[in-house]
C-alpha cells in the first residue's frame, strides 16, 4: 500500500509558548488504512492532526502528506477533517449550504456543486436534513453533516478528531458503521484520535499510542491489548474484556486474549463446559 | 423575557412550525408584508386600523403562532409610540389611538414575517442584493446561537456557584468576570472556526450563500390574500369616509 502521510518527530510552539513534541516512532498512514491515535487528554493528538491538515506548521521535524508538506491550499480537498466540536465547523445557515461550502470555495461550478452536495446527502442518507438549520440538529445528526461536509470533495484521507465524543451509543454505532462503509466503498484512509480504548477495534486496523510526547506503540488493536502495560503507561485503561481474558490466562486457563466479544464468549463457554 | 430568548423563539417558530404561510416563498411573503406595511402607514382611520389589527391576529392564528406572546413582543414599539401619542392628546382623541394602532400593527406585521420565514430564507433576499452582506448575515445568524448557548451555560454555572448572590459590588465583580470569560470563549471559538474554514477551502473570500427561492406555489396566495384584505379594508373605509358614514 502506498504511503500517504508521514510524521517524523515534530515539535510545535504555540503563541502562548506552550511546546508540544511528538517524537518516538514515525507516524505513517497508507492508502485506505484505518488508523487510530490513542492518548490521554493533552497528549498532543489534536496537535499532530492539525499538522497533517496543514493548519499548524512544525517548529522542528517533518510532516509529509501526499508526498509534500501540507502547506496552505496545497492539499486542495485531498484531506478533509471533522473537528472535535462540530458546531465550530458547520458554517452554513442550512445543512445544504454548509455541505456546499468546500466545493464552492474550491471553485466548482454551481451545477457541479449541486450534484456533489445532493450526491453526498443521498449517500449518507441525510436527505431529510438538507433544509434544516444546524442548531436544531442532534449531536449525531450534526456529526453526520460535518462528515458530509468533509467528504463532499471526495478526499483520500479523512481526519477525525475525537469523532465519537459526547455521542450516545446508537449515534456512535451509526457513525462507526458509516465510516467503515465509506472506507470500504471509497478506499478512504481514515485517522481517528480518541482516548476511548473500547472504540479502537471498531474503527482501526492500525493503532498508535502517544504518551509523554512520544509515539510509544504501533500495531494492530489486538497486539496492543495483549500489552496492557503500554496503555497504562499512556494513562489509559485496557478494555475490561481484555483484562478478564488476560486474568484468566494468567490464572492458568487456556484462553487467548481477544478483542472480539463472540470469540471471548466461545472461549469462556468452552472452559465452563470442560469443567462440568 | 430576554432579547436573546425572544430571538430563539422567533427562530423556533419560523423553522419548526408548519402552515401555508410558513410554506409560502420568502419573496411573496416579503411583497405581501411590504404591501400590508405600506397600507398600514397610509391608513388614518382608527376603525380601519382596528380591523387591520384583527386581520393580522387572524393570519397569525392561521400560522399557528402564539397570539399572546406576539402581542407581548409588539408592545415594545407601542410603548415608545405611546410617548408620541401622549403629546397628541391635547389636540385630538382619535390621533393617539391611530398612532398606537399603527405601531402595534406594524410590529405585528413584521413579527408575522419573521416568525414564518426562517432567517436563511430572509437573508437570501439580502444575499441577492449583496453577497457580502448576505454572507455577513448568514455567519452572524449561525454563530449568534452558538454564542448564546455559551452565555446560557456560563450563566447557569455562575448562578449554581453562587455568583449572583451577595451585595451589588460582588454581583458587578461576578458579571465582569462573566463578560471576560465570554470574550475569551468567543475569541477561541472564532480561531477554531477560522481553522475549520481553512481546512474546508477558505481562501479569503467566503462562498456560502443561499439562492433566493423563486418558484411559486399555492401557498403563495396566502401572503397576497393578507395584503388584499388590508387593501380591501383601506378602500372600504376610504369610501365610507367619502360618503360621510364615518369621519
Amino acid at each position: 500500500m502506498k504511503e500517504i502521510v508521514r510524521v517524523n518527530c515534530i515539535n510545535h510552539r504555540y503563541p502562548d509558548a506552550t511546546e508540544v513534541s511528538i517524537c518516538g516512532l514515525s507516524f505513517v498512514i497508507h492508502e485506505g488504512e484505518r488508523v487510530a491515535v490513542l492518548g490521554a487528554n493533552g497528549s498532543g493528538k489534536t496537535t499532530m492532526l492539525l499538522h497533517i491538515v496543514g493548519i499548524l506548521q512544525p517548529t522542528k521535524g517533518e510532516v509529509t502528506v501526499f508526498g509534500g508538506p501540507p502547506a496552505k491550499g496545497a492539499l486542495h480537498g485531498k484531506v478533509a477533517m471533522v473537528f472535535q466540536d462540530v458546531d465550530e465547523q458547520i458554517i452554513g445557515p442550512t445543512v445544504w449550504d454548509d455541505i456546499a461550502f468546500s466545493p464552492l470555495n474550491y471553485g466548482h461550478r454551481p451545477e457541479e456543486v449541486k450534484d456533489m452536495v445532493d450526491g453526498i446527502i443521498k449517500e449518507l442518507g441525510i436527505q431529510h436534513l438538507a433544509n434544516r438549520v444546524p442548531h436544531y440538529l442532534s449531536g449525531g445528526e450534526k456529526r453526520k453533516v460535518a462528515i458530509a461536509g468533509a467528504l463532499v470533495t471526495h478526499p483520500r484521507l479523512l481526519v477525525l478528531d475525537e469523532a465519537m465524543a459526547g455521542l450516545d451509543a446508537r449515534s456512535r454505532t451509526e457513525i462507526i458503521e458509516l465510516l467503515n462503509r465509506l472506507n470500504k466503498e471509497r478506499n478512504i484512509a481514515m485517522v481517528v484520535t480518541t482516548h476511548e480504548v473500547d472504540l479502537v477495534p471498531r474503527v482501526a486496523d492500525t493503532v498508535y499510542v502517544i504518551s509523554d510526547g512520544a509515539i510509544i506503540f504501533r500495531g494492530t488493536p489486538l497486539e496492543l491489548f495483549r500489552q496492557p502495560e503500554v496503555l497504562r503507561k499512556a494513562n489509559l485503561e485496557p478494555p475490561p474484556l481484555m483484562e478478564l481474558l488476560k486474568a484468566l490466562k494468567d490464572g492458568g486457563l487456556q484462553v487467548e486474549v481477544s478483542d472480539d466479544l463472540v470469540e471471548a464468549k466461545r472461549q469462556i463457554l468452552r472452559i465452563c463446559k470442560a469443567r462440568d | 423575557m430576554t432579547c436573546t430568548s425572544a430571538i430563539y423563539l422567533i427562530d423556533h417558530y419560523a423553522n419548526n412550525l408548519n402552515s401555508p404561510m410558513h410554506r409560502a416563498s420568502p419573496l411573496s411573503k416579503l411583497i405581501g408584508i411590504a404591501l400590508a406595511f405600506g397600507i398600514t402607514a397610509f391608513t388614518n382611520s382608527a376603525p380601519a386600523l382596528m380591523i387591520e389589527f384583527l386581520l393580522v391576529l387572524m393570519f397569525m392564528a392561521l400560522a399557528r403562532l402564539p397570539l399572546l406572546r406576539m402581542l407581548e413582543w409588539a408592545l415594545y414599539p407601542v410603548f415608545f409610540a405611546s410617548l408620541f401619542a401622549l403629546s397628541q392628546l391635547p389636540y385630538s382623541f382619535i390621533l393617539p389611538i391611530v398612532t398606537l394602532f399603527k405601531a402595534m400593527n406594524s410590529a405585528l406585521i413584521i413579527l408575522l414575517l419573521v416568525s414564518t420565514t426562517p432567517y436563511p430564507e430572509l437573508f437570501s433576499i439580502i444575499g441577492t442584493l449583496s453577497q457580502t452582506l448576505g454572507n455577513i448575515a448568514f455567519l452572524t445568524y449561525r454563530f449568534f446561537f452558538l454564542l448564546v448557548d455559551q452565555v446560557d451555560k456560563r450563566l447557569v454555572a455562575m448562578k449554581v456557584r453562587g455568583g449572583l448572590t451577595g451585595g451589588w459590588e460582588k454581583k458587578v465583580a461576578s458579571l465582569a468576570s462573566f463578560v471576560g470569560s465570554i470574550f475569551v470563549v468567543s475569541f477561541e471559538m472564532s480561531e477554531n472556526v477560522y481553522s475549520a474554514m481553512k481546512v474546508r477551502g477558505y481562501s479569503g473570500r467566503i462562498l456560502c450563500h443561499r439562492k433566493l427561492r423563486r418558484r411559486l406555489s399555492r401557498n403563495d396566495l396566502v401572503p397576497f390574500a393578507f395584503a388584499s384584505c388590508f387593501f380591501a379594508t383601506l378602500v372600504v373605509f376610504l369610501f365610507l369616509r367619502e360618503w360621510g358614514v364615518i369621519i
